[in-house]
């Protein structure tokens, strides 16, 4: 049984009521739904309640899911439009993170073993992330730190391929401006 | 120190950041026991919504059910046994009038009282009605005084 096939047995699952189907899907992807809502809102205190919401979401929804995409696929693209109704509800942009770079790793992360030096550069990016409007934001965490194909990211977004890459190009663009415009010393090496 | 190139056309097998940099900002976990309070929440809060509530919920409405017509059967079984046939007709007024004064005072008004033709007329039916089953009531009531 392929993961995707297992993930699908867990939807199942969530379709008759049984809430162990949510805890495998958790398992399987609640990592990645907290680590994209966190960097898609900036704030640790909303990817928490964001990932509840999420997965309560994909538990009702679960009945709805057509299976013309593979379930991590569907998940992503729950996990992206909520965050984005989110910030049009609140109609505002994500936290700055410039000053609270380091503080806002949690424990989870320093427990993964991430030394200084990358713990500065996780913040730094981060910095630049939540200056980044919301559509740039989304196209570059996806492929850069979720390491999405441009297949996968055309389908989260409802994107053709062609305009992700574009997309994708003009967010790398104004992230490295945001890198080379900065007065502070970054340290964040780009290609 | 910083260190940019000039931007070149990148296919799907490269990324922007390094691997280092990919790596740290994936190393990022949810927090210990947000699942198990998802599932707390699922749980708790929505049980009406999936079918193993409305399973409980079904289970709910036949035990009602059950209660209700056990109810009924134990309310028919307290209820004064029906007039025999032989028995002599006698109206409300009459039944009420060999009540004792509280009960008396308690009845006035009642809405039997005033139609006692309709009584009468149905005090021998099979179809009870709580008007027939009170003047039953107080026309033993009455016999047991006498």
């Amino acid at each position: 049984m392929t993961d995707d096939q297992k993930n699908l047995a867990a939807l199942k699952r969530c379709c008759t009521g049984d809430v162990r189907g949510i805890g495998v899907l958790f398992d399987v992807f609640g990592d990645r739904v907290y680590r994209l809502s966190f960097n898609l809102l900036g704030c640790h205190a909303e990817a928490d309640d964001a990932t509840q919401e999420i997965f309560l979401r994909i538990f009702d929804k679960a009945g709805t899911f057509a299976g013309r995409s593979q379930v991590s696929t569907w998940v992503h693209r729950l996990t992206v439009n909520f965050c984005l109704n989110l910030l049009k509800v609140r109609k505002r942009r994500p936290l700055t993170l410039v000053d609270g770079g380091l503080e806002l790793q949690n424990s989870a992360e320093r427990e993964a073993g991430a030394d200084l030096e990358s713990r500065e550069t996780v913040a730094q990016v981060r910095s630049l992330l939540a200056r980044l409007p919301f559509e740039a934001r989304t196209i570059f965490v996806l492929r850069e730190i979720e390491g999405c194909s441009y297949q996968e990211i055309g389908e989260i977004l409802a994107l053709p391929p062609g305009t992700v890459m574009s997309r994708l190009s003009r967010a790398r663009d104004k992230f490295r401006l945001l890198a080379t415009g900065s007065e502070e010393n970054l340290g964040v090496k780009v290609k | 120190m910083k260190e940019y190139r000039e931007q070149e056309p990148l296919d799907d097998e490269e990324f922007f950041l390094s691997e280092r940099q990919r790596h740290s900002l994936r190393a990022m976990l949810a927090p210990a026991g947000l699942g198990a309070r998802i599932q707390q929440r699922l749980v708790g809060l929505r049980p009406a919504m999936t079918p193993i509530g409305l399973r409980q919920l079904s289970a709910a409405g036949l035990l009602g059910f059950l209660s209700f017509f056990g109810a009924q059967v134990l309310v028919s079984q307290l209820s004064p046994a029906p007039i025999p046939s032989n028995r002599p007709v006698v109206s409300a007024s009459e039944s009420v009038s060999s009540a004792d004064s509280v009960t008396q005072y308690h009845l006035s008004g009642v809405a039997l009282l005033e139609n006692s033709n309709y009584y009468t007329a149905t005090l021998d039916s099979p179809e009870s009605s709580p008007e027939i089953a009170l003047a039953n009531y107080l026309h033993q009531r009455g016999e047991k005084n006498e």
